[in-house]
């Protein structure tokens, strides 16, 4: 059986949701030069989830930089091209993903107590984000 | 978060949907970031391009116009996906023209002023000392805290519309003043200052020193030493530039230049912390800059760009300085970027013709990180210029490559077709 692990978040868009984990320890944009909103592929210069698609994903980075056009990004992933991640989990979130994910309804989270988000969690384990009570339950990889 | 009475009617709706609307976003924001209560809004700019936000983001501003929204405040916008006065130069993807205008379109009826430009701060929105903004715009957002004083995060692109349609915000992060409090050191090497920016050189050098201290600060803010206090407007425009693809915030104290650090331990709150973090920038750190921002070794250019953050009327008057009689290489393009109202004085100026007659464009309202490049330039293009932020945001996998110079070697490059670096070897 896989272990599976509890940890203690901030909530910044309140919500549920879940997927497979997508991780890395750098900061990430979600502007369509970077990730573009029709696919959902990350193609920003030396990114490490390059070529990766975060659609459907539990997405966890560091914060948010490059343009504030990200918010708007974000829901235009969202609501036109399901191409939106299922959650995010931020070391500290930034203004750019917490408006977009409040606003486009992606359940969203930083501050996890119990340590560094990309410590805890490795892509391709499943979890579940629930940003309304503040928990995220981690499946790891078997 | 304590809500005014005047806040409460708004959420409550007494102010029409669109109000409402925006207030019930601006209480979650407030309520993530735990701010204990809305400020009032002085100053407001907006993402235009329809390639950053899609068809969600122009069925946004729509929605928002349809519930009565208006600006409450005054508020520019952001460049565009399109160059409007030289449609014929570009080729643009279909329905982007359509798509293009009905932002426009929306944003004259919500009360924008139809601006287009990343420098609001240099022309129509210039805000003064402890004013509260919700800008898109980093680079303008860091000038505005960093030289001017105003408070302003780098907002995000709906957040900024629903607090001008508010005209309220929740306090958080820059707003409140209990967080401007440096946070890291940068001492610049007298050395390196003396040879900082002037003719031909200015927007490089100091858009190369702006990343420099953003990604030595990265999410704090740095208090930077060693800046003369007659450091130019378009010298600190550039440093700014930091301000989203380096720093992740919005404010530098740049001692001696911003109004809240007219010292060193000022702009720590009262003393310099003994075990405060350091970073000294010298020649080497501005060649290894330099270095960095080429991510190809190719000679041969095929599109030289200048004007990230948009030229101003003096930098176009540079240009046409640097390029003097000579005229650009055929099958090179060299694009200028400013905004329309710019585009208009340097035309008023006969700038305009000599940049036309030399076989370069100015370009209105837009730029390659704005307009969809992908559908302009394949992977194999090489692009000199002598802007860090746009290098940084246009890069990664099927986009062109960079050659990263001044605007001398750029000038050159569009001249000749060949890069050759002159500066910081």
């Amino acid at each position: 059986m896989s272990e599976t692990i509890t940890l203690h978040g901030h909530p910044i868009s309140k919500g549920v949701g879940e997927g497979e984990a997508l991780v890395c320890d750098k900061p990430l944009s979600f502007i369509a030069v970077g990730i573009s909103n029709e696919e959902g592929i990350v193609r920003i210069d030396k990114h490490p989830l390059n070529g990766q698609s975060i659609a459907g994903k539990v997405l966890i980075y560091d914060t948010d930089i490059f343009s504030t056009g990200g918010a708007l990004s974000i829901y235009t992933k969202k609501s036109v091209y399901d191409t939106a991640p299922a959650a995010v989990i931020w070391r500290k979130a930034h203004n750019i993903g917490a408006g977009g994910t409040i606003y486009a309804g992606v359940p969203s989270m930083d501050k996890i107590e119990e340590g560094l988000p990309w410590d805890l969690i490795s892509t391709g384990d499943w979890v579940k984000v629930d940003s309304e009570q503040g928990i995220v339950e981690v499946t790891k990889k078997s | 978060m304590q809500l005014s009475e005047a806040d409460k009617r708004k959420l409550d709706g007494a102010e029409g949907p669109a109000v409402q609307h925006a207030m019930e976003h601006l209480a979650k924001m407030g309520e993530a970031f735990e701010a204990d209560e809305m400020v009032d809004l002085h100053s407001c700019h907006l993402l235009s391009d329809y390639r950053t936000m899609g068809d969600g983001g122009l069925e946004f501003y729509e929605q928002l116009l349809e519930w009565g929204g208006k600006m409450r405040v005054p508020t520019t916008c952001d460049p565009m996906s399109m160059d409007m006065k030289n449609t014929d130069k570009f080729d643009w993807p279909d329905g982007y023209p359509e798509k293009q205008t009905r932002i426009s379109d929306a944003f004259r009826n919500l009360g924008v002023a139809l601006t287009f430009s990343c420098t609001p701060h240099l022309g129509h929105n210039v805000p003064k000392f402890g004013e509260n903004l919700a800008w898109v715009e980093g680079n303008a957002t860091g000038y505005a805290n960093s030289v001017l004083g105003a408070r302003g995060n780098r907002e995000d692109s709906i957040t900024a519309p629903l607090a001008g349609i508010a005209g309220r915000t929740p306090k958080i992060g820059l707003l409140d003043p209990k967080n401007r409090v440096g946070q890291c050191l940068v001492e610049i090497d007298p050395n390196l200052m003396e040879r900082l920016g002037g003719d031909g050189r200015r927007a490089a050098d100091f858009s190369a020193l702006g990343m420099i201290i953003g990604d030595f600060a990265y999410d704090r803010i740095p208090v930077v030493m060693g800046l003369p206090p007659n450091v130019e407007t378009e010298e600190l425009k550039a440093m700014c530039s930091a301000c989203s693809p380096a720093l992740i915030g919005t404010l530098m104290f740049l001692v001696g230049i911003s109004p809240e650090a007219n010292t060193v331990e000022e702009g720590f709150g009262g003393e310099v912390p003994k075990d405060v973090e350091r970073l000294w920038i010298d020649a080497e750190a501005m060649r290894k800059a330099y270095e960095d921002l080429s991510n190809t070794s190719k000679e041969d250019v095929d599109v030289v760009m200048s004007g990230c953050p948009f030229k101003t009327i003096y930098e176009i008057q540079e240009v046409v300085e640097q390029l003097g009689d000579n005229k650009v290489k055929d099958g090179v393009k060299f694009l200028i970027h400013t905004d329309r109202v710019t585009h208009v004085l340097a035309e008023h100026m006969g700038l305009v013709e000599k940049i036309t007659n030399a076989g370069a464009l100015l370009t209105t309202d837009t730029c390659e990180y704005c307009m969809p490049i992908e559908n302009m330039y394949g992977p194999d293009t090489v692009i000199a210029a002598d802007s860090m932020k746009m290098r940084r945001l246009v890069a990664g996998e099927g986009k062109p490559t960079w050659r990263y110079g001044t605007l001398t070697d750029c000038v050159n490059a569009a001249i000749t077709g060949k890069f050759r670096p002159s500066h910081w070897n």
